[in-house]
């Protein structure tokens, strides 16, 4: 009996212990990657699950995967606190690194862990919606007229259409851009600033290359022009993506089934660019990491959000911004941009409560309220106050609305169509571009190897 | 056989299997810990290698050999096997004999003899991507210090990140500057541990300095140098950070190295039985490699327990 007793404990003991590391694998504790609603109970899953409803007590929780930092998942949180009283329903922002986002999205779509809501952007969106994960949300927000869904840009609120008319993301923040340049090089160099080659009706793209190089001619530790985000998206599909309509050129025609660069105006575009790098100098040179903001670089492609930096940098240099330069299209040359979205998870088990979140959080109100930020493909929104107006620092409001709204209207939007395997042509891209820029290939060659590349990726 | 002998044997069992329950009850955690970790995620490498399996696909078919297949027509994976096989082949001698060198210069005591080692050693302690993202700064074409120092001799540098010659050897440069610490620490700990009286019987017999490294030290330190050979190759086979945050893979596919591709096959293109298949594959590789020194070993290890 003794011995039985003794080898009854030893198992318990065994068992206790098992079940004790059961529990602490198990056991769910922050990361500090994400932030609950104030209402949110703590005993909420920490990934969101999309197959079972998060139920925190007798809330549901829904799951919002968005890159960014504490400060802007606390934002939404008060953002959505009327959504959340609502609706009976608490709601966990997961922060994601925008690098790894939509990697890790794709393993948790996978492995059905996906979170409820979540952010889609650079035609990466294709990827999902094709694969089925987003939720169609047209009748949803064309139910509702205080939506004002006709209020969107029609490319943008079109793009994430493919094929049957619906709308799988609704975009709050899209990348019109305008040149940036600084004034106190440019008198410092002597030279004509680019609004005043606006007043003339001289800006063109070659007239900026021409300024560009003449700036780092006359101090070679400047940078004269910076056209792309360099060092982030070196060569990517979007770098040349203003100044190739410019030119009537393009990368991939319409709905992405066709390689097009390789047309006589794509070639000279790109033939251009490089000149500006490696023939006639003035451009930044691929992998070169230089800000505007630093005051070392005398004109930049940037967007509207930059402007904020600007200010808050507290640059020792005068600054102002024009409208992105014509081509030989004049105003036919539409303007690139790439759109976020708000999409919602078809496969998620809180579907129906996950697409009202998208339509509350993208009503004109709160895309309104979050347009310093993110600038919305909304007319409302852009031609608000709060978009011409920011503050002080800023730029006058009539040089706003040239350079962001106005050409926009003039030239009208386009953004690149998605295909299932985007990343794939996108590095294709990148890749070819890059063996242009080590001269391993000529600029016709290159666009040729690029056009063998790409097409199997295309749509 | 007496009552005693028998309750004594009984006894014994009983304490034989009571250690037994409370050894495997304390294994009992990292054990459940390495078979999901590490073992599961291992077979499902192999099991997904034979499928289609993609990460935005809700449907999983069996191919058989069929990834295998592809992987081997495929111009991009043969070329990243050459490169990577280049890594290797620049990477391994190169570190040993720098690390060798270090540590015979640092294992001796004197004045300063604490920076330097810290010094070497300071990169290890380093994030991967913290460390490639430095180097990238440093070797940037118009903005990096290189250049910028070799502007002010007049000399203009070249693109050293977008060369498709160079974007390898900077590479191994970059993980090999990152590297010597370890294996010098490794080296020095060995070093140490051969007696003084070889040296000193050397001597006598009028060995020089090179003499008693090539006839004492490297014999005598033969199985260090054994394991940081094997750690050195499988950690070149697997590099990867450094890769991803200098090159990025490029210029073109020039510096895509086996992990990367891996990864730009599962997390990029979202084919996992594709990318598993990859993995298979470096994982024979990195097997088949280890075996091979494992058995070369008999013939220079010698100094040996």
């Amino acid at each position: 009996m003794k011995k039985q007793t003794k080898k009854m404990i030893d198992l318990l003991l065994v068992f206790a212990m098992l079940v004790t590391m059961l529990a602490g694998c198990g056991g769910k504790s922050g990361d500090g990657s994400g932030t609950d609603s104030a209402a949110s109970a703590q005993s909420g899953s920490e990934a969101g699950g999309d197959t079972q409803a998060d139920v925190s007590g007798d809330k549901v929780q829904l799951t919002i995967a968005m890159w960014g930092d504490e400060a802007r998942a606390e934002a939404y949180q008060k953002t959505l606190a009327p959504f959340c009283e609502a609706n009976n329903c608490t709601v966990k922002i997961e922060l994601v690194p925008i690098g790894d986002f939509f990697d890790k999205l794709a393993s948790q779509l996978g492995a059905g862990t996906a979170p409820d809501v979540f952010w889609l952007a650079d035609a990466k969106e294709a990827t999902f919606i094709q694969g089925g994960w987003c939720a169609n949300l047209k009748d949803a927000l064309t139910a509702d007229a205080s939506y004002n869904f006709d209020d969107f840009y029609t490319d943008a609120i079109t793009s994430t259409d493919y094929g049957d008319g619906g709308v799988y993301g609704v975009p709050f923040s899209f990348g019109a851009r305008a040149i940036f340049y600084n004034k106190t090089m440019f008198e410092n160099a002597g030279l004509k600033t680019p609004d005043e080659y606006v007043a003339e009706g001289n800006w063109t793209y070659e007239t900026m290359f021409d300024l560009a190089s003449k700036i780092s001619a006359a101090d070679s530790t400047k940078v004269g022009l910076k056209l792309w985000c360099v060092g982030q998206a070196t060569n990517g599909v979007q770098n040349f993506a203003d100044i190739l309509p410019a030119y009537g050129a393009n990368l991939l025609n319409e709905d992405s089934t066709e390689f097009i660069l390789d047309s006589p105006e794509g070639i000279k575009v790109t033939q251009m660019v490089y000149d500006s790098m490696y023939t006639n100098g003035g451009h930044a040179k691929p992998g070169d990491d230089v800000a505007f903001v630093s005051g070392n670089v005398g004109m930049a492609r940037e967007c509207y959000s930059y402007m904020k930096s600007m200010v808050e940098g507290n640059v020792d240099f005068e600054w102002g911004i024009v409208p992105q330069p014509y081509g030989s299209k004049g105003a036919d040359g539409k303007q690139y941009t790439g759109y976020a979205y708000w999409c919602a998870n078809e496969t998620s088990a809180n579907r129906d409560l996950a697409v009202e979140l998208v339509k509350f959080v993208t009503n004109p109100e709160n895309q309104l309220a979050w347009c310093s930020t993110f600038m919305c493909p909304r007319t409302s929104v852009m031609e608000s106050a709060e978009i011409l107006n920011p503050g002080e620092g800023y730029p006058a409001a009539e040089d706003i609305k040239a350079s962001f709204v106005d050409c926009v209207a003039e030239r009208g939007l386009f953004s690149y169509r998605g295909t299932s395997e985007w990343n794939l042509l996108s590095n294709a891209v990148e890749q070819t571009y890059e063996m242009i820029w080590a001269g391993a290939y000529s600029v016709e060659e290159g666009v040729a190897e690029m056009k063998a590349a790409v097409e199997p990726y295309l749509n | 056989m007496t009552n005693e002998v028998k309750t004594k044997r009984r006894k014994t069992r009983s304490l034989e299997y009571s250690d037994s329950v409370w050894g495997y009850a304390f294994i009992m955690p990292m054990l459940i810990g390495f078979l999901i970790i590490t073992v599961l995620p291992v077979i499902m490498t192999f099991v997904y290698s034979m499928t289609d399996k993609n990460m935005m696909s809700r449907t999983t078919n069996f191919i058989g050999m069929e990834n295998f297949i592809k992987l081997f027509s495929d111009k991009t994976f043969r070329s990243t096997m050459w490169q990577t096989l280049e890594f290797t082949v620049l990477l391994i001698p190169s570190n040993m004999i720098l690390t060798l060198g270090l540590a015979s210069l640092l294992k001796d005591k004197f004045k300063g003899c604490g920076f330097f080692r810290t010094a070497v050693f300071t990169p290890v302690v380093t994030s991967v991507v913290v460390w490639g993202v430095l180097w990238k700064y440093i070797f940037q074409t118009d903005n990096g210090l290189i250049n910028s120092v070799l502007k002010m001799m007049g000399i203009t540098g070249p693109q050293w990140l977008m060369n498709l010659k160079m974007a390898i050897p900077i590479s191994v440069f970059v993980t090999l500057i990152k590297g010597l610490g370890m294996n010098m620490v490794i080296f020095i700990g060995a070093m140490l541990d051969v007696p003084e009286d070889y040296y000193e019987a050397a001597e006598l017999d009028g060995a020089n300095k090179f003499q008693q490294f090539f006839k004492i030290t490297l014999p005598n330190i033969a199985p260090s140098i054994f394991l940081v050979l094997i750690l050195t190759t499988i950690g070149s086979l697997k590099v990867f950070g450094q890769v991803k945050a200098l090159t990025n893979g490029g210029p073109g596919t020039s510096s895509y190295v086996m992990v990367f591709y891996i990864y730009q096959m599962a997390f990029q293109s979202y084919k996992f039985g594709y990318a598993s298949a990859a993995s298979v594959i470096l994982f024979l590789i990195i097997v088949a490699l280890t075996i091979l020194q494992w058995k070369m070993r008999k013939r220079w290890v010698f100094h040996e327990d």
